[in-house]
């Protein structure tokens, strides 16, 4: 699986998520994440469609497009979507 | 018919008796109960105030209950359980009121229900209780303060006591406005990557002062035009009708963030890669002088552009401060005590990021909450001014 996660300097709700985060994919070798800056990396960003609310965690398998994790999620919410995403495979 | 006149005859005879035996007429005695313990330190303090009192007032007598007397004991629970206190030393009853404990407040409020007790009638209730008679509950009384005692503060008047409140809160709520925040987190972001922690606290510092010293320049001028306004009767129809529609506003924002997901909503591109230049050309300057007046040019920049979005409380805040006839220098109080809760949060996460080194941010949940409860106080403000103008005005 790999996750393109695109956060801001300046966005509150990235920093907040930050936590949960490392909780959640500190653990799994299998997850593959790439971050990219809203701004200092906005010519990389700009073919992904992104969209107008961060964070946006865009979640790969098999390099297709499978899922699209906009906003703030607590641990838990985050946690059951990467597990619905593993017992998809 | 009889029967009714002779009820409605004995009721008011009753009425008169029992006030005969139960009112104090004015400029009578006042007998204070005083509940103590040779144990405890604030007693002997208590006794001492008391001792002051006696010394200042001819129509007081301190009648003394060393609760180690099972009997007074006994007693101090009975009076203390009527007047709804605890039963702890020291414990003063006066008429229809009680104190437990002993701190400025107690001594300010037993010398008000003194002065209150020697212009008006009260009700002896430890009297009463020593004489086994029926205590009613209107017997009991209240206080009406216009004075409070705060610790290091010191003596405060109720009406400045209310301004004080309002500007802590709305100062507070205002802080969670998210419209030149965004700016004070990223440059956060890119301080915490240098490696000079003395720039790093200078740069920080002097965008957070210079935020400060613009909010306080705005508020003082709208000031000054709200007190220069506060006769024109139509200028508060105006104002209270601004505050319904922001008020309004804000709630129409609330209701739709709600709906979606919790998060940064990215905004204004060209106006936001202008600012994040400007904040790069500040961290990168070598010159420490010219970082600094950089970032001074730009917390005033964004402070200003970014007033539209933020305006609705300070205004709201500067015509309830024009509306009460302060002295300059409490009105300038009032601002530098909303702009401190106003900088509050910006003053934790910066101070937080420069000894961590780590950026923390606050969920997007409590700007959403904030952009209610500011709605419901704006609306609340909105309506005061243009229905009841006394209460933003403290005269209650």
């Amino acid at each position: 699986m790999k996750i393109i996660r695109i956060t801001a300097l300046w966005c509150m709700s990235c920093l907040a998520m930050k936590k949960i985060w490392k909780l959640v994919f500190d653990s799994r070798e299998d997850i593959e994440i790439i971050d990219y800056d809203y701004d200092m990396d906005f010519e990389k960003i700009q073919k992904l469609n992104v969209g107008k609310i961060l964070p946006e965690l865009i979640v790969y398998k098999n390099d297709v497009e499978v899922l699209r994790i906009i906003g703030e999620k607590s641990y838990k919410k985050l946690a059951a979507i990467i597990k619905e995403l593993d017992e998809k495979n | 018919m009889k029967r009714i006149k002779q009820i409605i005859l004995i009721l008011l005879l009753g009425l008169f008796i029992n006030s005969f035996f139960t009112l104090v007429k004015a400029d009578n005695n006042i007998n204070i109960y005083f509940f103590h313990s040779e144990f405890c330190l604030h007693c002997q303090e208590m006794d001492d105030y008391l001792d002051d009192l006696v010394e200042d007032y001819d129509n007081i007598t301190v009648h003394y209950f060393e609760v180690g007397n099972p009997d007074n004991m006994d007693l101090l629970n009975e009076v203390a359980d009527i007047y709804n206190q605890s039963a702890t030393v020291p414990f003063v009853a006066i008429g229809g009121l009680a104190f437990s404990g002993y701190n400025d407040q107690i001594k300010y409020d037993m010398d008000e229900t003194i002065q209150k007790y020697t212009d008006s009638d009260f009700v002896d209730i430890t009297n009463k209780v020593i004489n086994n008679e029926e205590v009613l509950i209107t017997d009991l009384d209240t206080l009406e303060r216009e004075v409070v005692i705060l610790p290091i503060i010191g003596e405060i008047q109720i009406e400045s006591l209310s301004l004080f409140v309002s500007a802590v809160v709305l100062g507070f709520v205002d802080g969670f406005n998210p419209c030149a925040m965004w700016v004070l987190i990223f440059l956060i972001g890119m301080l915490v990557n240098m490696n000079n922690r003395k720039k790093m606290w200078l740069i920080g510092l002097t965008f957070l002062i210079t935020s400060a010293f613009v909010y306080f320049l705005i508020m003082v001028s709208w000031l000054q035009i709200a007190v220069s306004l506060t006769a024109v009767k139509w200028i508060r129809y105006l104002i209270g009708a601004f505050a319904l529609i922001f008020g309004g506003y804000n709630i129409s924002k609330f209701i739709k963030a709600s709906k979606r997901e919790d998060g940064c909503e990215v905004v204004s591109d060209n106006r936001r890669t202008k600012i994040i230049e400007k904040v790069k050309n500040i961290i990168k300057n070598k010159n420490l002088l010219l970082a600094l007046l950089g970032v001074i040019a730009l917390a005033a920049t964004v402070n200003l552009i970014e007033l539209a979005c933020s305006a609705g409380l300070p205004l709201l805040f500067t015509q309830i401060l024009a509306y009460n006839d302060l002295s300059t220098g409490m009105y300038l109080f009032y601002i530098i005590i909303y702009i401190l809760l106003f900088l509050i949060d910006d003053i934790i996460i910066f101070s937080v990021a420069m000894i961590t080194l780590r950026v923390t941010g606050i969920s997007n949940k409590y700007t959403k909450y904030s952009t209610i409860i500011g709605g419901i106080i704006m609306l609340i403000i909105g309506v005061l001014l243009l229905f009841f103008p006394n209460i933003i005005m403290f005269n209650f």
